[in-house]
């Protein structure tokens, strides 16, 4: 179980206003998630990955994306700190991950890119391995060949690119992508569906080919909730006070910034959006932001009441909270307002 | 009627007019960009969203307050706080004096424009789940709110009867079960629940989400800010007072804590999950009840159609949604594609929708054929943000800080920069009278004191006000008829026809030129309006791509037991072209002079469908209307009637089964006889090609040399006929009709009649013929230079009992094999471009005698039976698809000049031409005449 934050926007954000900076950035969520379905341990501390595209293209270069990862925890990382500070993008993919399956080794950490595309993934194929041969014998050679590590997730990637009509293509316009992520998610479910494994999987995949983004919010089953999996979108995210305190901000009906994570980068309600249990969020090139219901066999429409009624027992069954996990990392940064003050909360 | 030119017209017949309409537009003082009345400044508050009522301003922006100016001061009254995010959307709400505003935070407030106070919140549905609110609409006839949200669902509120009684005292509605929070704040803690993140404790706490968690948010930060007393945000001491106040610092509108906010929630099943795949930016109601739109209002509208809205999103689309009467559920009837990026404005003019897209293209829907009309486009790779209109004028604002303005005929007619930076939003309001230190002398006719305003917002914190006029009306849009003193005008019947005409000539729906297609169109939506008001159920239907759509309309007549026979009419909206040059008065506005109606399509075939429609009219008025009449009005006849028989079949069971067809797209053939027309010759247009398939050459460098494209064509041309007229392609009079006693005793006497020779009638009316048109050739028609192409144009015309087809072919073989004969070097190139039927009528059938007696009773003399030389395709076409028999009732006289300077119909045969469908339609609804399907006689046609 993992969290992860994509960022898309008109103009390169500077990597730290992404991953150090703000209160609750991915970094902290690696320590301090809230909303992770599996308690087993809330930390994220086997290894992180960040992946993102030049600002510039450069035809040397080529336009395939840049990924740094590292074994250890992402909040330790002076690397990371110094790398952050440094690089500008506009298209940015990072993960911090908990294993779930596989080793920990830098092949194993997310996201993973083939050509111009890059992938991450969070949560769970279950029982991968009662599928892992039906699946890999639904590849081509070369994308059986280029999967390096063992987990589910990057699996998952090379079923991914298979679903593409040419994975090595120049652009992939945006329904391309979504029909090859909506085939993957259903072939995934038939192979399941095919060995019998009750036990729903947790899909929330995202892949990009610098262009355009899709993410998954997804389970393979009725009644359970999915891994979460927000976005904010608006016109600047700006540091409205030391400490890591962001605001987005919308003086345009157009979007700027759009960013889609596990967990809120923020605590500003009205900023951020739940994306709906098994449907599909499209970023597009020119900065739109589409939702798609997943149809299937397991979506039920939001004007259902069921659908409100999701449970967490599953995640909550699968995982037990640790009993006395010392913590000794410092909280995040609360502002000192006097405790007797009934202070004014957001329009709910 | 159309003697069927195929080709474009060579000369262009309409450049004339457009010379002075669109190429080399004068520069008139209704052409040049508005002129900027004021600009109202804020700083550091781009202006989001605009919205007026008829003494304010509101302009909202990022940090969620809505500043009010005052109309005529154009100062800042007051400032409606309560928002905690960007203010996206503001709507008036003029039966309510109302503003209602949407929000960023997730929240939509309604305020009292004449309090300047808060009445209620609402809540939508999923609260914050809802997101960004991006649009709204207030639906008047519903009483309900429309909004878009981020979540892609579109949600509603109806507010109920016994809320808007009480609009002013909102504090004693019950229906809420919000208990009212007599707080100095808008909205009280209690109604929140606790969020399972927002609301958390880090895992390592163990503590379950409750509402003091307190995590570091935006406003939290500001409350302790201000417990600090460190920057204190600019509010005043005393937050009592939302009036305006004449001192010179505006009151913040601030609920006062005597009013209470009621808090209103959608029902979940006020909402459509998904209704578009993303953010709903944009809404729009249809009609348009927006400020500055000529759209009648729906309750006053005699329309069959009923309220819709418009929905434009981030998915590329724009959605059309029925809201039926009574029920504010909306029904999605349609959706258009726009795949140029998201729909960021949508705005409405009668039929038409208007959706701004990403890098400025502007699309332009039908909404009842639902066809693209057209793409507009405003700026290349500029995204267009809001559009306003104001009339027929439609505003464009564009990301560039760029204005521009389209008229009705999607000619670009101004263009400025209005702002330094992106221009967001846009209204129209009519502007009071202009501030007393104003020296500006006011504006010059515009009656009734309605002085427009354009209001731009854009993110240079600017506001600006531009003076803006309706477009100027065509001068013919007035019933401008020039009569004569003694002119006697008929019955209220003929008033309305000859009114309706004027308003119909008025349209140039000149088919030929693209640049009148929107004309086109908008006759074709006059025309169905038309159609409606006289009594029938009409609706236009598409044609193709590029193509006029048809309007269909049908006049039902009586309910009987027994089925009433159907009357199919046959007519064409679209005209020939009109220069000004030759014409007395302006062809587009209908002149009486001396008797006679003069304007483009007065006989050609405008004057005619008015006459047979408000016959219909007339007797549907008096009850004595037996059968249905169904109008069938194309808008390509003079343009090939491209489309219009794929429309009809693909239509067929809209129109249905016919008994009898009726044309009126012809002229007697002289002044004083009434006639009807019983035949019509048919046409093969041919195009003839020799190349030599080298360059143009030098004569005086390759003369002599090769054998000249251009001699065999004048050889090849010369094998057509034998130079006694008289054609030589083989056994090609083999077929024709011989003369019978009967029709040489009928031309002879026309011949009397007409004072033209029984030979001459003969030849124009039942022989065949063949004319080459002209002869084009390759090159700079030098005298020096040997063309190494030419072409020729032939058409033949032919008569009863040639084959079309028979014919057509052997015109190309003889061709061919002449051409293989002359063993030339260069190569020969065949083609049958139109083709048409011949057709002639029944003259002994019942449908015939009607018509004759229809005639002779309204005239008093026996009407002539006469053919005619030209071809209509459609008249046959029509036969053979229904099965049935043709009528052809020529209204006007011989010299009405229809496609010539001064075309006109004599008032006299307009109205009695009227009276003579009135009888005929009558006698046709007493009598009992064998129809189809049970006709078991099929017509008498050769095909």
């Amino acid at each position: 179980m993992c969290r992860f934050v994509i960022y898309k926007g008109t103009s390169p954000v500077q990597l730290s206003h992404l991953l150090t900076r703000p209160c609750h950035s991915i970094i902290n969520q690696a320590f301090d998630s809230r909303l992770r379905l599996d308690h087993r341990r809330p930390i994220n501390g086997d290894g992180f990955g960040v992946g993102w595209y030049d600002s510039v293209h450069d035809e040397e270069l080529g336009s395939q994306p840049c990924i740094f990862t590292s074994v250890t925890p992402a909040w330790n990382n002076v690397n990371l700190t110094r790398l952050a500070e440094k690089i500008k993008s506009p298209l940015v993919f990072a993960h911090v991950r908990a294993t779930t399956a596989g080793t920990l080794s830098l092949d194993n950490c997310h996201p993973w890119s083939f050509g111009k595309l890059m992938w991450m993934h969070n949560g769970g194929i279950a029982e991968f391995s009662k599928i892992k041969r039906r699946l890999q014998s639904n590849l081509p050679d070369e994308l059986f060949n280029f999967v390096t590590g063992n987990t589910d997730s990057q699996w998952a990637f090379a079923l991914f690119l298979s679903k593409l009509p040419d994975p090595h293509a120049k652009t992939f316009a945006p329904h391309v992508l979504r029909k090859a992520m909506m085939e993957t998610i259903a072939h995934i479910n038939l192979m399941t569906d095919a060995e019998n494994i009750t036990e729903p999987s947790l899909m929330n995949f995202c892949v990009t080919d610098g262009e355009s983004v899709v993410a998954t919010r997804y389970i393979s089953s009725r009644h359970e909730e999915a891994a979460s999996l927000w976005f904010s979108s608006g016109t600047t995210f700006s540091e409205y006070a030391e400490g890591g305190h962001y605001k987005m901000s919308k003086a345009d009906k157009r979007e700027n910034i759009i960013m889609v994570a596990s967990e809120p980068l923020t605590f500003e309600k009205a900023d951020w959006m739940e994306i709906k249990t098994n449907h599909m969020v499209v970023i597009t090139p020119k900065m739109n932001l589409l939702q798609f219901p997943v149809v299937d066999k397991y979506y039920v429409p939001p004007s259902d009441p069921a659908a409100l009624n999701r449970g967490t027992e599953f995640a909550a069954s699968k995982g037990f909270l640790s009993a006395h996990r010392a913590v000794s990392i410092r909280p995040p940064v609360d502002l000192q307002v006097p405790e007797t003050q009934s202070f004014p909360v957001l329009v709910a | 009627m159309c003697v069927l030119a195929p080709y474009p017209q060579p000369a262009h017949p309409y450049r004339d007019r457009t010379d002075t309409a669109s190429l080399s537009r004068p520069c008139d003082a209704a052409e040049r960009p508005p002129r900027l009345f004021h600009t109202l400044r804020q700083e550091c508050n781009s202006v989001l969203s605009l919205a007026a009522d008829p003494s304010h301003l509101f302009s909202g922006g990022p940090t969620g307050d809505i500043s009010v100016w005052d109309k005529d001061t154009l100062k800042l009254k007051a400032t409606l706080s309560g928002h905690t995010g960007s203010i996206l959307a503001l709507e008036y709400a003029a039966d309510k004096e109302w503003l209602f505003s949407a929000s960023g935070d997730s929240t939509i407030r309604v305020w009292s424009t004449r309090t300047l106070t808060p009445l209620y919140l609402i809540n939508p549905h999923g609260e914050t789940d809802a997101g960004d609110l991006f649009s709204l609409v207030w639906c008047p006839v519903l009483q309900t709110l429309y909004f878009g949200c981020q979540d892609t669902s579109l949600q509603w509120f109806t507010f109920p009867s016994a809320l808007h009684t009480q609009a002013t005292s909102p504090s004693s509605v019950q229906f809420t079960n919000d208990d009212p929070i007599p707080s100095g704040r808008s909205t009280p803690t209690s109604a929140r629940r606790v969020h399972k993140f927002f609301d958390s404790y880090p895992q390592y706490t163990r503590r379950p989400a409750d509402l003091l968690a307190r995590n570091p948010t935006y406003s939290n930060f500001h409350a302790s800010q201000a417990a600090h007393g460190v920057s204190l945000p600019p509010t005043p001491p005393s937050s009592s007072s939302s009036l305006p106040s004449t001192s010179g610092s505006p009151p913040r509108g601030d609920p006062s804590p005597h009013r209470p906010l009621v808090i209103l929630q959608v029902e979940p099943c006020n909402v459509i999950y998904s209704a578009h795949y993303g953010y709903i930016y944009c809404m729009a109601l249809v009609p348009s009840v927006r400020e500055g739109s000529d759209d009648a209002p729906l309750d006053s509208a005699n329309e069959r159609r009923d309220l819709q809205l418009v929905t434009g999103s981030g998915d590329e689309s724009v959605k059309l949604w029925q809201l039926a009467p009574a029920n504010p559920t909306p029904i999605l009837l349609h959706t258009f594609e726009c795949c140029t990026g998201a729909v960021l404005a949508v705005v409405v003019r009668g039929e038409t929708v208007y959706a701004g897209c990403q890098d400025g293209h502007l699309k332009v829907w039908d909404l009842e054929t639902r066809t693209l009309v057209r793409v507009l486009i405003t700026s290349e790779n500029v995204d267009i943000l809001s559009l306003s209109m104001l009339k027929s004028d439609l505003y464009v604002c564009l990301a560039n800080g760029e204005m521009q303005r389209w008229s009705a005929q999607f000619e670009h007619t101004a263009s400025w920069k209005a702002h330094t930076g992106i221009v967001l939003t846009s209204i129209v309001t009519r502007l009071g009278a202009p501030a007393a230190a104003d020296d500006r002398p006011p504006l010059d006719g515009t009656p009734d004191n309605a002085k427009f305003a354009l209001v731009t917002g854009a993110n240079d914190d600017q506001m600006k006000i531009w003076e803006v006029e309706p477009p100027k009306l065509r001068k013919s849009a007035h019933l401008s008829l020039v009569t004569d003193v003694d002119m006697e005008w008929g019955d209220s019947g003929n008033e309305t026809m000859v009114y309706g005409l004027s308003k119909f000539v008025s349209i140039p729906s000149v088919s030929c030129s693209p640049a009148h297609r929107e004309d086109c169109r908008q006759a074709a939506i006059w025309l169905r309006k038309c159609f409606t008001q006289l009594g029938a159920e009409a609706c236009l239907l598409p044609t193709g791509e590029n193509t006029n759509p048809l309007v269909l309309g049908n006049f039902r007549g009586n309910q009987t037991k027994r089925r009433r026979p159907r009357i199919l009419f046959y007519g064409h909206y679209d005209v020939i072209a009109a220069s000004h040059r030759g014409w007395y008065s302006d062809p587009f506005t209908l002149t009486g002079r001396n008797g006679y109606l003069y304007g483009r399509g007065a006989t050609d075939n405008k004057g005619p469908i008015m006459a047979v429609a408000c016959a219909a009219a007339e007797l549907l008025g008096r009850r004595a209307l037996d059968l249905d009449l169904v109008m069938l009005i194309e808008g390509e006849e003079e343009a090939g009637s491209g489309g219009f028989v794929e429309a009809v079949k693909r239509n067929k069971n809209a129109i249905g089964p016919i008994d009898a067809i009726l044309v009126s797209n012809s002229t007697w053939i002289a002044e004083d006889t009434p006639c009807i027309t019983y035949g019509l010759r048919g046409v093969v247009h041919c195009n003839v090609q020799i190349s030599s398939e080298g360059p143009d050459r030098h004569s005086g460098v390759d003369g002599g040399v090769t054998v000249e494209p251009m001699f065999d064509m004048l050889k090849l041309l010369g094998t057509l006929t034998d130079g006694h007229n008289t054609v030589s392609i083989p056994r090609f009079y083999d077929s024709v009709r011989p003369c019978s006693e009967q029709e040489t005793q009928l031309y002879s006497t026309l011949a009397n009649i007409t004072k033209t020779p029984a030979a001459s009638l003969a030849s124009r009316w039942r022989e065949p013929s063949l004319t080459v048109h002209n002869v084009e050739v390759s090159g700079p028609r030098n005298s020096t230079v040997i063309p190494a192409t030419v072409k020729a144009h032939v058409s033949v015309r032919i008569v009863p009992d040639q084959d079309l087809e028979t014919i057509a072919n052997s015109l190309r073989e003889h061709l061919v094999t002449a051409f293989e004969k002359m063993q030339s070097p260069n190569k020969l190139k065949v083609s049958i471009e139109h083709t048409a039927d011949w057709w002639l009528g029944d003259l002994e059938g019942p449908w015939f005698h009607a018509l004759e007696t229809a005639v002779q009773s309204e005239w008093g003399v026996e009407p002539l039976r006469i053919r005619e030389g030209g071809s209509i395709p459609s008249v046959p076409y029509l036969e053979k698809e229904f099965a049935c028999h043709a009528l052809h009732l020529p209204l006007g006289q011989s010299s009405d000049e229809a496609h010539l300077p001064n075309e006109r119909i004599s008032l006299s045969n307009l109205r009695r031409g009227k009276q003579v469908v009135e009888r005929f339609l009558l006698n046709v609804g007493k009598s009992d005449f064998p129809r189809s399907p049970t006709d078991p006689e099929p017509p008498s046609l050769q095909i």
